[in-house]
């Protein structure tokens, strides 16, 4: 084996699962789109899915599947997944990343089971090996990474890449008063919401985060449990309370990744939140690809004692909240990844989580329906948040200016008049807010008009928070 | 097939490995009888009386059951161009496992008889070889040579790679590399129990008796069922054998993980790991969790397939061969040459110390002095310890304390990041047992383990705790015992241990009621037990007020970073945290002394400390609590000063400096209304510059870099350059490049 006449070629293995929550319009934009380009009359994805769903209501799943299931981020959720084997050096394909592959399939060899492995298995035991009597794999002829925010809009119609100005005046209108028939009509909270939608993680450097806000929503009515599954499916990762699942309904029609988070003491001490390894990787709620949405649900939250597990997992949410980081734990050590996830965060009172915005919330009608919008129009919608989300914002130099002259004197009054000052912090959250109020615009910079009405937009929010207290 | 000859030369290599083991002696002992002639023609069996070879020397301790394993290095050979050529390093290092092979057979014929009584040191084999002995005096002699090599062997052979030679991460490594000795750095992740592993098959024939021995060299074997005895075969039956467990050969075999370290991954991508096969005496050199460069032969066997067919793929794994701890600390970090140059170069530099204080979190706006004060955490004063036992701490340790949202927490991280050993935690995420230690029962070997918080992870470096107001007044206690005494006492599940922490500490808390209150005095605004506080060297107050220069440059700032997705540019005297990291270790070698001078010096400005509190107090604005470990920060403060600038011995401007940042420590607290500039300060400033300098002129921007430095502001400048013009004491020229001192009088200087 040691000769230096032996020659070697290396391949990579990789564990696939279906891009984790995916929602449904998304998915199925997707399938159109392959369908169109292949021209074939079946479905690739029936045939996977014959052999490779995880279903684990099935009662005889053996620990072996289950070992492997944890590979998916979301605990007990069927999802499909594969070992794909990339036959060639290449180091671009990174955790999380949502990858295309064309390759030949290979069926599990499920009745193989008898192995002479087991000597060495448990000390071993790779992804691979136990995977494979149980998963199919996928030799890579050609692959390629898919567009992070994961779109099938986008990459279908690469022409009209930009919403005009006068476009996106009546898009943003109309989506406000789709989003706030969650809120009981409160166009404020719903404004709120959209700027959140449009936020993207945009510089990273020297430990500086830009883009981010994690929007907390308070001041919720008490909550109505559904009790459907309450009983049966206490760990699953679904929203119980009927004002979040309105809520999730909405984002899940806007949103191509969203996925429910109640954040309720058993799921908090019993679902790690975090990947986590001892041997192997074992998967995390919040190891998703890049824009991925969770509405945390803190109103479901009880008093109660948290373990060991509960108190990382609030860090791990804190983590991402404040710096969109995840920390990966192995054994001795620790690997920091970074992500970029949105987070809307609804409680009672204040939420105990860090947060960027906070905004109570103001119900005008008591209305529990959401508004019927045509399939064409969610379109639109869809288009609207994923086109503004991506494009590129500019500060001009005079509006800079105009900005610091306006902290500078702000905080000037404030020292006079005895009111608390306005921070750094505060002037951030300025800065990122008007961005996304430009983006949704449709402007492509920042204006003097749009920063007076992003400070006319806080003030109203400050206004609220002032109230309630 | 197409059949390749080998290129390699086997015989000729081992009589050159041959002629090297007897020939090479350590270049220490050549030194000192190189007067000695080495006579080439007679050199086969005299060369031992003439000078023992090195290796000769280690058989030779086999021989005699001292030793049981030789480390072959690959220096040494190099070392020995003379002899060997070069080529025959490279072929040990791609080839290394026939290598092995050939060295171990080499070694075999070499190894003399035993020189010194064995007796006592009897074991199975020896009593075996008794019997084959007695057996052997009624048989034909050709049988004899069914002894495998490995039987009789009573050592283990390694080799030791080049010194030169670089760590390799484990995503480096790829199929180019099998059978290559490689060096691979990572973290110990796993390692599995010691097992007995079989080397040499033992049989026992029931029809003949006779014994007969398999050598095992792959993972798996097919044992012997049928006697190969001459016996057997003349009588023509089939005995039957039967393994025996004691004439078989066990080495301890250990298989260990091994994982990549942080900094080896690129971003996003999962650690990768490997697998490291161990034997003989290098087992159980290891534990979880150590950092440890580790040099073997990549090998790889085929994959074991389903129903007994081998597949094309391999498994892959590393023989070890020799294994170096490491550890990062200062201590421990490698300079270059261009490094050393640039610190020597640095440490001239009169301003390194405001220099290398910028450098400390430079996307941070502002903060001077607490970045100051910060390098001086990173720096440290010095540790002594008394024969008695006793030991005075030289860590610092450092609270900042401020409203919320001015950078603090970014402040810790940074320093987290840029201590060798740095740990970040928060008081309120971490329970007691997160600081200190814990006792734990390991989940997989049900074992109970010591397993360290952060303070212990942090020994021999920096705990930065975030939040620390917030954290419970029992975790808060523990810290007390590391503060000062620097060690954590355990007492918990039977295990009673004392541990060592020698960290300094970097705590970060919010005033009382989150935001400093002005109309409160400041003890109620701190809220931290004098125990504790008098435990600080330096308590920081941070007030976030109005003011419009500060407002204004903040403002740019975060503009900047918004509009243009980086920081603005400030100058290129930035240093990297690699060098603020050497600059340090370089610093912390030092063991500045304090003279006697100095220190009456220090004694005065002590008591005059213990009198500012006492006035403070009586005016209920006490903030800390000045005693005899005020002093101590003192000295560990301008110890550490002495060591930014790379002195041995600690100045009057040291003790000057550290009293400054005390002072202004609490600045923030001085009433913003109360106008009365710090002109005195300010002239001393300027009129030392003046001297310092010994001129009567210089470039404002001199003078102004140095006042900036000081914490005045360009308005304080002008105004008393301004002010002072008119009680002609100095003037400014024309184009206000330059300021002339009228008329230097130097009665001034013994204000100081």
């Amino acid at each position: 084996m040691n000769s230096p006449n032996n020659k070697f070629s290396e391949r990579q293995l990789f564990y696939c699962t279906s891009v984790p929550g995916e929602t449904s319009w998304a998915k199925q934009g997707y399938r159109q789109q392959n369908r169109n380009q292949s021209k074939s009359e079946t479905d690739i994805e029936d045939i996977v899915r014959s052999t490779a769903n995880i279903n684990l209501d099935d009662e005889k799943v053996s620990n072996d599947l289950k070992k492997v299931a944890s590979k998916y981020p979301f605990p007990k959720e069927n999802h499909i997944a594969a070992i794909v084997k990339i036959y060639e050096k290449d180091d671009s394909l990174k955790v999380t990343d949502v990858v295309e592959f064309i390759g030949v399939l290979n069926h599990p060899r499920k009745a193989a089971s008898n192995t002479n492995e087991s000597q060495y298995e448990e000390f071993n035991a790779s992804c691979e090996n136990v995977a494979s009597y149980y998963i199919p794999s996928v030799h890579v002829i050609f692959y390629r990474k898919l567009h992070p925010t994961g779109t099938p809009l986008i990459s279908t119609n690469t022409t009209n890449l930009l919403v005009s100005p006068t476009d996106a005046m009546q898009i943003r209108n109309a989506l406000i008063h789709y989003i706030a028939s969650a809120f009981g009509g409160d166009d404020l909270v719903a404004e709120f919401v959209l700027l959140q939608l449009l936020s993207r993680i945009h510089l990273r450097q020297n430990g500086l985060t830009l883009g981010k806000l994690a929007l907390n929503i308070s001041n919720l009515p008490n909550n109505i449990i559904t009790n459907e599954n309450a009983q049966n499916n206490v760990l699953s990762l679904v929203h119980n309370n009927l004002f979040a699942k309105r809520v999730a309904t909405i984002l899940a029609s806007l949103l191509p990744k969203y996925h429910d988070l109640p954040l309720t003491l058993s799921t908090l001490n019993e679902i790690f939140y975090f990947p986590h390894s001892n041997n192997e990787l074992d998967s995390g709620v919040f190891q998703v690809s890049q824009g991925t949405w969770f509405l945390v649900d803190e109103t479901v939250l009880k008093e109660g004692k948290l373990c060991d597990i509960g108190v990382r997992n609030l860090k791990a949410l804190n983590d991402i909240i404040d710096h969109q980081k995840l920390n990966y734990t192995f054994p001795f050590n620790n690997y920091e990844f970074n992500t970029d996830i949105g987070i809307i965060i609804l409680s009672n009172a204040k939420t105990f989580l860090n947060y960027d915005c906070n905004i109570p919330l103001i119900q005008k009608s008591e209305s529990t329906t959401i508004s019927n919008v045509s399939e064409d129009t969610l379109n639109q919608f869809r288009n609207y948040i994923s086109i503004l989300r991506c494009t590129d914002f500019n500060i001009p130099e005079n509006i800079s200016d105009y900005i610091q002259t306006d902290y500078v004197t702000q905080r000037q009054n404030a020292s006079r008049n005895g009111t608390p000052l306005l921070t750094q912090q505060d002037l951030m959250l300025l800065l990122n807010l008007s961005r996304f109020v430009g983006l949704s615009f449709g402007s492509l910079e920042l204006t003097k008009e749009l920063w007076d009405y992003t400070k006319k937009l806080d003030e109203a929010r400050r206004h609220r928070i002032y109230q309630k207290t | 097939m197409e059949v390749i000859k080998p290129k390699t030369n086997y015989a000729k290599d081992s009589e050159e490995i041959l002629s090297f083991i007897e020939r090479y002696r350590d270049s220490s002992v050549l030194d000192q009888q190189d007067n000695i002639e080495i006579d080439p023609d007679n050199m086969d069996i005299d060369v031992e009386t003439v000078s023992p070879s090195k290796y000769l020397e280690k058989l030779k301790a086999v021989a005699n059951r001292e030793d049981d394993k030789i480390v072959f290095e690959l220096d040494d050979i190099q070392d020995n161009n003379g002899n060997v050529t070069d080529g025959l390093v490279n072929k040990i290092l791609t080839n290394s496992w026939r290598y092995i092979e050939l060295i171990y057979r080499i070694c075999d014929k070499l190894m003399p008889a035993p020189t010194k009584p064995i007796g006592h040191m009897d074991d199975v084999l020896d009593v075996i070889m008794q019997h084959r002995k007695d057996k052997d005096q009624n048989r034909a002699p050709e049988d004899r040579t069914r002894f495998p090599a490995a039987l009789t062997r009573r050592y283990s052979l390694y080799i030791k790679p080049l010194k030169s030679v670089n760590p390799l991460a484990i995503r480096e490594i790829n199929g180019s590399y099998v059978g290559h000795l490689v060096t691979v750095k990572g973290i110990i992740t796993r390692v599995s129990d010691v097992k007995p592993f079989l080397l040499v098959a033992g049989y026992s024939c029931e029809m003949c008796g006779d014994e007969v021995f398999q050598e095992v060299t792959k993972k798996n074997y097919t044992p012997l069922m049928i006697c190969p005895s001459e016996k057997c075969q003349k009588n023509n039956v089939k005995g039957k054998l039967y393994m025996q467990t004691r004439t078989c050969k066990f080495v301890p075999f250990q298989e260990v993980k091994m994982q990549e370290l942080t900094e080896q991954v690129p971003v996003g991508h999962i650690p990768r790991s490997m697998t490291i096969f161990l034997h003989g005496t290098l087992t159980r050199s290891m534990n979880p969790g150590d950092i440890v460069s580790v040099s073997g032969i990549f090998q790889a066997t085929p994959h074991q397939g389903y129903r007994g067919t081998t597949s094309l793929l391999t498994d892959v794994y590393l023989e070890g061969q020799y294994i170096q701890q490491l550890k990062k600390q200062y201590d421990k970090m490698v300079t270059t040459p261009e490094i050393s140059e640039k610190i020597q170069e640095l440490a001239r530099d009169p301003e390194v110390y405001t220099k290398l204080s910028k450098s400390i979190a430079p996307e941070i706006y502002g903060h001077e002095d607490i970045k100051k004060a910060l390098l001086l955490l990173l720096v440290g004063g010095v540790s002594k310890s008394m024969g008695d036992g006793m030991k005075i701490r030289g860590d610092l340790n450092i609270c900042l304390m401020g409203d919320p949202g001015v950078a603090k927490s970014q402040l810790l991280k940074y320093i987290s990041k840029v201590a060798p050993r740095g740990v970040y935690t928060t008081g309120r995420g971490s329970s007691g047992v997160g600081l200190t230690a814990s006792v734990n029962r390991d989940p997989v070997t049900d074992e109970m383990v010591l397993e360290g918080g952060a303070l212990v992870l942090a020994d021999n470096g920096i705990c930065c705790i975030d939040e620390f107001d917030k954290m419970e007044d029992g975790d808060r206690t523990a810290i007390h015992e590391v503060m000062e005494q620097q060690t954590i006492s355990i007492s918990k599940a039977g295990i009673t241990t004392t541990l060592n922490a020698r960290t300094s500490i970097l705590a970060a808390a919010n005033p009382l009621y989150g935001r400093y209150n002005t109309k409160k005095s400041p003890t109620q605004n701190i809220n931290l037990p004098a125990a504790l506080l008098s435990r600080f060297d330096i308590l920081f107050l941070i007030l976030d007020k109005h003011h419009i220069e500060d407002d204004t440059r903040l403002a740019q700032h975060v503009a900047h970073v918004h509009q243009y997705g980086k920081h603005p540019e400030r100058g290129n005297d930035i240093l990297d945290v690699q060098m603020i990291r050497h600059y340090v270790a370089e610093a912390r070698s030092k063991r500045p002394v304090v003279p006697s001078e100095v220190a009456s010096y220090m004694v005065s400005s002590y008591v005059q400390l213990r009198q500012d509190q006492a006035d403070a107090m009586a005016r209920k604005q006490e903030h800390t609590y000045t005693s005899a470990r005020s002093l101590l920060a003192v000295i560990r403060l301008s110890q550490s000063l002495a060591r930014v600038h790379l002195r041995d011995e600690v100045m009057r401007q040291d003790v000057a400096e550290a009293l400054r940042l005390l002072d202004v420590s609490k600045e923030s607290l001085n009433d913003p209304n109360d106008d009365s500039p710090p002109t005195g300060r300010l002239y001393h400033l300027i009129k030392n510059l003046f001297k310092d300098t010994d001129t009567d002129s210089l470039l404002l921007d001199d003078i102004k870099d140095e006042v900036l430095s000081k914490g005045f502001s360009d308005e304080q400048l002008m105004d008393i350059i301004q002010e002072y013009s008119v009680m002609d004491i100095w003037e400014l020229d024309e184009t206000s490049t330059t300021l002339k001192l009228l008329n230097r009088n130097d009665n001034d200087d013994d204000e100081l």
